[in-house]
């Protein structure tokens, strides 16, 4: 495939630039661009159109829109492609007339080849050269591997090798254990191992279920002995506690049986001690009862005086009759006070009563129906005073309206406002919008006019502009460079072929002329193209000046109509002729004299008309009142005049009418209130008879007299009150000797039944001489019982203590257990079972602690952490997964590359280098002969060279023999891929940068005889390289920048 | 009435295929079959379920943790307390499962026999419950056949563990047809086995619930368990309830021809943010994986690490702690054609070639794989037999790898510019 064409049609700094590579497609082709002339831009260009713009570098002046690129490829059959390429994602291969065109047509032409592979296998720039060379020639790498290198541009074969191994390596080997590959493998495998370890079989938990009943069987077990062997240790204990207290029991059972027979034996049918205690207190007073006989006998004497002393018909008074006969009495007292003080106030109100009729009959007024008249008339006649202010204003408002029509009428020289009213006139609105219409027509021209004379200044600039770029005089064409190439090229010849000084004197006047046409011929382009623009923008400066100047006759045309139309109103209404600004102010003032007017005579109309409502309410009070006025010019002033008057009339009136009326409620106010007074007189006369009998038919019913005052009935209830006393205390006297008497019967027997009791049946006979022998008597039995009854005390505390300590066990129980008991040899036995406690407890305890911590051990089974390690197990799996694959494929990769490596060399080596020799020789004009593989020291294949028929390794060039050593390799492997198969441009860029000029000169060389072949574009900003590829003659085309 | 089915709990079976990384949310990983199961008791208990059907596989037949029983039996416990029976049923893990030979259930769990068809009723409820489980671990014979005829005045369930006539991914274990179960006369056939939800039928509904609890990014979506509702002797409601506690995605995410590879990260940082969006919540455990041919491959195979490291920081971007990304798989080529350039001499050519030749070539492969000899002999049996590791085995399967290993070499050849491989 070869570049026909490359079409910078909107690319960085270019537009509508065309590299033509088409006059010798077999020939090698030098673009050649001083610095900045776009050389980078053109690469760039070339590889955006090939697989498409990836940048917005170059969109600077067209913009990313219209970013265009094309080109015209020729294929080894003849097959012509043109293609565009624009920015963007889909469809970005188009025609010239920007239809999109299917992709795969130029991908068949570039064989499958991306951006990245063409760089690698048909590009080479001086940066890949030195890296290529570095490579080529680094230790340790090997022929072959220099030979992979150099077929793909430097891309770092050796070193990309190694790198995968390294990763690899990093990752996991077979011994390491630290590296992330084997961690994780070890750290899978001992998560497994703990999962399994973790894990609580079922057999395991079984048996865990079985050992915790094991240890409950056992602590049973304990459990029980231990109850046998308490038991067994209560008994003796038991025994130890009770065994004295029985023998104490037996000897104070022993004792009461000697008291059998004595008087402690006797069982007397009453307690011994309460009878003792009741006989001496009867024999106590029995012994003081004759004195208080006599006591008893002298009060009596006394109280039966004192009741003797009362009369007999006044018993029936007591403390209760005496309050209800009291309370009678104070009612009556009460009833006559509260007659008397309403008897009073009856006759002062009556006297009050009087007084007021005869004020009454001393005052009198006016009908009332009058009254209410006036009133009316009085308040009609002040709503039309009030209207005063309005009426006054009015006549004020006409006043000042008046003046001000007429000073609007002078200003518009007219003498009456009435005839300028009269005459009709245009609205107001449609003289101002005639108004405003003009005016913004008149501003709209004026822009119009500013305008064209700034679109004729910018037509003069640009016409200036192209004038200055005119004066620079003619511009040269490509033929005047064609004839001037020519002339060099026939001026070099001449040189070559003859060789003398002036010839090539002549020939360099010929290619200095040449290079400075060249020159010019650029520096023209640039100046055509602003020539170009600048004639375009005078024509479209021009265009517009006339448009402009067109826009600006409408608007002053439309001016015109509006002023004759303002003029046409102002004669309509007679004003005078005024231009279309003043008119509209002699239009608003005419308005406002009009209104002015009207407002005038609308005041007149209302003050007039208040006037005539005040005259007749005057005429109608003066009728109402009945009197006299005077008829005075200001209708106002009388209306003021006769409403004070009624108003007067009507106060003294309501004064007369109001004491009239209090005078009234007085009269009827005391009236009423003497008529109370006397019912409350006449109830209390009442009450008063009433209490009066009552409280007499008490007095009666006591046997006093009906009228006793209070004092008299007071006294009387003192005596009485003592009688009643002394009657009780003689009561009281006569139930103490009775109590006497049967003191002395009850001590009579009381002392019979005790004696009998005690066996003693005969007695003194004086009562109380027997009941003294009794009580002595008593007193011994008494003792003696006492003293029996302790000892049988004793022996029930001896055996409640003895049920205590044995457990509440029976007593007959217990004497027959304990019948023989030895204490001392049972206090020995304890001890012994004390031991024997002590060891079933602890094993009793041991099997508890056993079954808590097998219950424990239980619990965590339930815990199990088996399921967190087997997460954990899958977490490294899959870390091992990742690694593991990662790391096969970086060891696949390293050996498929060393495999390839390999395989390289076998296919290609020796073809390659027969074919770098013949590069390399020629690149180095026959100075080295030769480019093999010989083994080196270590018996490995190293490259080295002949020169005057020495062998010479790699380590023995110079540098600039290497870079012509690599560019021969990466020449021939290139020439060798190609074999049989069509071959994209090869595209060198500035790769001879390092080379001198006679190696520069012989790669040229190697590069003419491989394009007929192959096309090579060399870019270069080298203007040597120019001129020596110039010295190819046809075999080398040059295109500039 | 309110019925529970669920199937195929798999209790303690951890979660395969996830790689730890940091800044993961290892924690929320935990227990997850476990707090799933524990939901659905807890769904039961809530909703006042009056029964829960357990349609086999409650364990994975290899785990031998008996605290995994041990953690059933707990959780049975606590419907008991709720008074909620329980019918359970064999499947084939449980079969060969040595927790299910030894655990004692509370008396509220009822097990289906395995040596014949059974019925358990429920006279209150007006249900019963028919069903055979797994004797042993493969069970070729339609068990449905084998089951009783549905009893009149009872809503007839059938609790069966099968594959029906097989579903991808699963073994045909009691393969029977919904035509069989339908012929049954039952009213509702609670089925386990399969792992994805499914209603195969519905007069009668034939329902697959679907695992609990996804475990593997194979088994992706929403997981839980079925809620029936039945009134009148009928269903009048179906409703899937969603008990996951960790959900799977497997995501993945198509590299154009132009992209750079900050465009590849943005698109998986996208494609990922959208994946943490549909786990509701829970935590999404995902597998990203990269595909196309795209100019971004040489940058990316030159620096895999690098950007597996970037891809899992977009991850931590995009989901935070409700995002885990396992595993990454970058299978990007270069765009390029293959056919075209293989015609070529050139070493590119040549590696194009080789791939393929030696993939063909047993004899090269076993040549070529003896550099993972070592690997080989380290790599643990389940890596061995996985079979993304099939090379290893046969070499019949090493044109895989080699194509990945053929594409590291050429974005590193071409991708990575002069002299930085």
């Amino acid at each position: 495939m070869r570049l026909l064409q490359l079409h910078l049609a909107a690319f960085g700094a270019f537009t509508g630039k065309t590299l033509d590579f088409s006059a010798s497609p077999g020939a090698l082709s030098v673009v050649y661009g001083h610095n900045e002339a776009g050389k980078s831009t053109s690469l760039r260009a070339y590889e955006g159109l090939l697989f498409g713009i990836d940048s917005t570098a170059d969109a600077f002046l067209h913009g990313t829109k219209k970013l265009r690129v094309g080109g015209t490829f020729r294929s080894d059959a003849g097959d012509e492609l043109t293609v565009f390429r624009r920015r963007g994602k889909k469809d970005t291969l188009i025609d010239e007339h920007d239809q999109p065109i299917d992709e795969t047509r130029l991908k068949k032409l570039l064989r499958g080849v991306d951006r990245d592979l063409f760089a690698a296998l048909y590009g080479l720039d001086h940066v890949r050269l030195r890296e290529g060379k570095k490579a080529l020639f680094a230790e340790g790498s090997s022929v072959a591997e220099g030979l992979f290198e150099a077929s793909l541009s430097g891309a770092g074969v050796g070193q990309l090798a190694k790198a995968l191994r390294e990763e690899a390596d990093a990752l996991f080997t077979g011994r390491a254990r630290k590296l992330p590959l084997n961690d994780a493998i070890t750290a899978y495998k001992t998560a497994v191992s703990q999962t399994r370890m973790h894990a609580t079989s079922s057999s395991a938990y079984q048996q865990q279920l079985d050992a915790i009943e094991r240890a409950k069987q056992e602590r049973s077990e304990a459990e029980e002995e231990l109850i046998k062997l308490e038991r067994s240790r209560r008994s003796l204990e038991r025994g130890i506690r009770v065994a004295p207290l029985l023998a104490q029991r037996r000897a104070l059972v022993a004792k009461k049986a000697e008291l059998a027979g004595t008087l402690a034996a006797i069982e007397l049918p009453f307690d011994a001690a309460e009878a003792r205690a009741e006989l001496s207190e009867l024999l106590g007073a029995a012994r003081d009862n004759p004195k208080r006989a006599a006591e008893i006998a002298s009060e009596r004497l006394v109280l039966e005086q004192i009741v003797a002393e009362q009369p007999e018909g006044r018993r029936a008074f007591d403390v209760a009759n005496e309050r209800a006969v009291l309370e009678l009495l104070s009612q009556r007292d009460e009833a006559r006070r509260a007659l008397v003080r309403a008897e009073e106030q009856a006759a002062e109100e009556r006297a009050a009563e009087a007084h007021a009729s005869a004020q009454l009959e001393r005052v009198s007024a006016r009908p009332l129906e009058e009254n209410e008249r006036l009133r009316a008339a009085l308040e009609a006649a002040e709503q039309v005073l009030a209207q005063k202010p309005q009426r006054d204003a009015d006549v004020a408002r006409r006043i000042e309206r008046e003046g001000h029509a007429r000073a609007l009428c002078a200003e518009l020289g007219a003498v009456d406002p009435e005839a300028l009213a009269a005459r009709s006139a245009a609205p107001l609105d449609q003289v101002e919008s005639a108004c405003r219409r003009h005016d913004a027509a008149a501003r709209a021209a004026k822009d119009e006019q500013s305008k064209l004379a700034e679109l004729e200044r910018t037509a003069s600039a640009c016409r200036r502009e192209r004038d200055e770029l005119l004066s620079h005089g003619p511009s040269i064409g490509e033929a005047d460079l064609t004839t001037a190439r020519r002339a060099r090229d026939a001026a070099l010849d001449a040189a070559f072929s003859d060789g003398s000084e002036r010839v090539r004197g002549a020939a360099r006047e010929r290619v200095r002329e040449a290079d400075s046409l060249s020159d010019r011929l650029r520096l023209d382009a640039d100046r055509l193209a602003r020539l170009a623009a600048a004639e375009r923008s005078l024509a479209s400066a021009e265009a517009a000046v006339a448009k402009a100047a067109s826009s600006r006759d409408e608007a002053v045309a439309v001016v015109t109509a509006l002023e004759s139309e303002v003029r046409r109103l102002l004669d309509a209404a007679g004003g005078p002729p005024l231009d279309p600004a003043a008119t509209l102010s002699w239009f608003t003032r005419r308005a406002n004299a009009v209104e002015a007017l009207v407002v005038a005579r609308a005041a007149t109309l209302a003050s007039e008309t208040i006037d005539r409502e005040a005259a007749r309410a005057a005429a109608a009070l003066v009728a109402a009142l009945a009197i006299t006025a005077e008829d005075e010019r200001d209708p106002f002033a009388r209306l003021r005049d006769v409403i004070a008057r009624g108003r007067a009339i009507l106060a003294a009136e309501t004064s007369l009418r109001a004491r009239i009326d209090s005078l009234t409620v007085e009269q009827a106010n005391a009236g009423t209130s003497a008529l109370r007074a006397e019912m409350r007189a006449l109830a209390a006369r009442t009450q008063l008879d009433d209490a009066a009998l009552r409280a007499g038919t008490a007095l009666a019913d006591l046997g006093l007299a009906r009228d006793l005052s209070r004092e008299d009935l007071l006294r009387f209830a003192q005596d009485t009150r003592r009688a009643a006393d002394a009657r009780v205390k003689l009561r009281k006297l006569e139930a103490e000797l009775q109590r006497a008497a049967e003191q002395g019967e009850r001590l009579r027997e009381k002392t019979r039944f005790i004696a009998s009791a005690l066996g003693r049946e005969e007695l003194p006979v004086d009562h109380v001489a027997a009941a003294e022998l009794t009580l002595a008597t008593l007193s011994r039995v008494h003792r003696d019982i006492e003293a029996r009854r302790e000892l049988e005390r004793e022996i029930e505390n001896v055996t409640a203590s003895i049920l205590a300590a044995g457990g509440n066990v029976p007593l007959a129980d217990l004497e027959r257990e304990y019948a023989a008991f030895d204490v001392d040899q049972a206090e020995l036995d304890d001890a012994r079972l004390e031991e024997e406690r002590s060891e079933l407890e602890r094993k009793k305890e041991q099997a508890a602690h056993q079954r808590v911590a097998l219950e424990q051990a239980s619990a965590k089974m339930h815990e199990s952490r088996a399921s967190e390690y087997a997460e954990q197990a899958g977490l490294q799996l899959a870390r091992s997964k990742a690694l593991a694959l990662r790391y096969a494929t970086l060891r696949l990769g390293s050996a498929l590359l060393d495999r390839e490596v390999e395989q390289y060399q076998k296919l290609h080596q020796a073809p390659v280098l027969t074919r770098a020799a013949e590069h390399f020789k020629l690149l180095t004009r026959g100075a080295y002969q030769d480019v093999r593989a010989t083994l080196n020291d270590d018996d490995q294949p190293e490259l080295s060279t002949l020169r005057g028929g020495e062998d010479v390794g790699i380590e023995g060039l110079s540098d600039g023999a290497k870079d012509q050593l690599f560019l021969a390799l990466r020449l021939a492997t290139i020439e060798r891929h190609t074999e049989g198969v069509e071959s994209l441009p090869l595209v060198f860029d500035d790769v001879l940068v390092h080379f001198d000029e006679q190696r520069s000169a012989a790669a040229l060389e190697l590069f003419a005889s491989i394009a007929p072949r192959m096309q090579v574009l060399l870019f270069t900003h080298q203007e040597r390289i120019v001129e020596l590829a110039s010295r190819l003659g046809s075999r080398a085309q040059i295109v500039t920048l | 009435m309110l019925i529970v089915h669920a199937a195929d709990i798999h209790l303690d079976s951890p979660l395969v295929g996830l790689e730890a990384y940091e800044g993961c949310p290892r924690e929320a990983l935990r227990g997850a079959t476990r707090r799933a199961f524990e939901s659905m008791v807890r769904v039961a208990i809530d909703e006042q379920a009056s029964l829960v059907l357990i349609a086999g596989d409650l364990y994975d037949g290899s785990w031998k943790d008996y605290a995994t029983g041990l953690f059933f039996v707990r959780e049975m416990r606590r419907l008991r307390e709720a008074g909620i029976p329980v019918v359970v049923l064999r499947g084939n893990h449980d079969a060969e499962s040595e927790i299910t030979r030894h655990l004692r259930m509370p008396d509220n769990v009822f097990e289906l026999p395995t040596n014949a068809a059974g019925t358990k009723l429920f006279e209150k409820l007006g249900v019963a419950v028919h069903g055979r489980g797994f004797f042993t671990r493969e069970v070729r014979e339609d068990l449905a056949k084998s089951y009783p005829s549905p009893l009149a005045g009872y809503f007839n369930i059938g609790l069966l563990h099968t594959a029906l006539e097989g579903r991808r991914g699963h073994e045909t274990y009691a393969p029977t047809t919904p035509t069989v179960l339908v012929d049954r006369g039952y009213d509702y056939w609670a089925l386990g086995h399969i792992h994805r939800r499914e209603v195969v039928n519905k007069n009668p509904y034939i329902v697959y619930p679907g695992n609990l609890q996804g475990r593997h990014v194979r088994e992706t979506g929403s997981k839980g368990c079925t809620l029936i509702t039945v009134e009148g002797g009928r269903v009048t409601a179906l409703e899937h309830r969603g008990l996951d506690v960790v959900r799977w995605a497997d995501v993945e995410v198509l590299a154009e021809e132009d992209d750079a590879r900050a465009d590849v990260i943005d698109k998986l940082r996208d494609t990922l943010e959208k994946a943490a969006a549909e786990g509701e919540g829970r935590l999404v455990a995902s597998r990203l994986t990269i595909r196309g041919a795209t100019r971004a491959h040489g940058e990316i195979a030159s620096a895999l690490e690098a950007f597996v490291n970037e891809a899992r920081a977009a991850a931590i971007d995009a989901g935070g702690d409700e995002l885990w990304l396992g595993d990454v798989r970058v299978e990007t080529r270069l765009p390029i054609d293959r056919d075209a350039l293989s015609a070529s001499q050139d070493p590119i050519a040549l590696i194009l070639r080789s791939a393929s030749e030696v993939g063909a070539d047993p004899a090269r492969a076993s040549e070529l794989l003896a550099v993972l000899d070592d690997l080989k002999e380290k790599l643990p049996e389940e890596l061995l037999n996985d079979p993304a590791f099939a090379f290893l085995r046969d070499p019949k399967a090493l044109p895989a790898i080699l194509e990945q290993a053929e594409q590291l070499l050429l974005g590193r050849l071409l991708g990575a510019g002069p002299g930085d491989p």
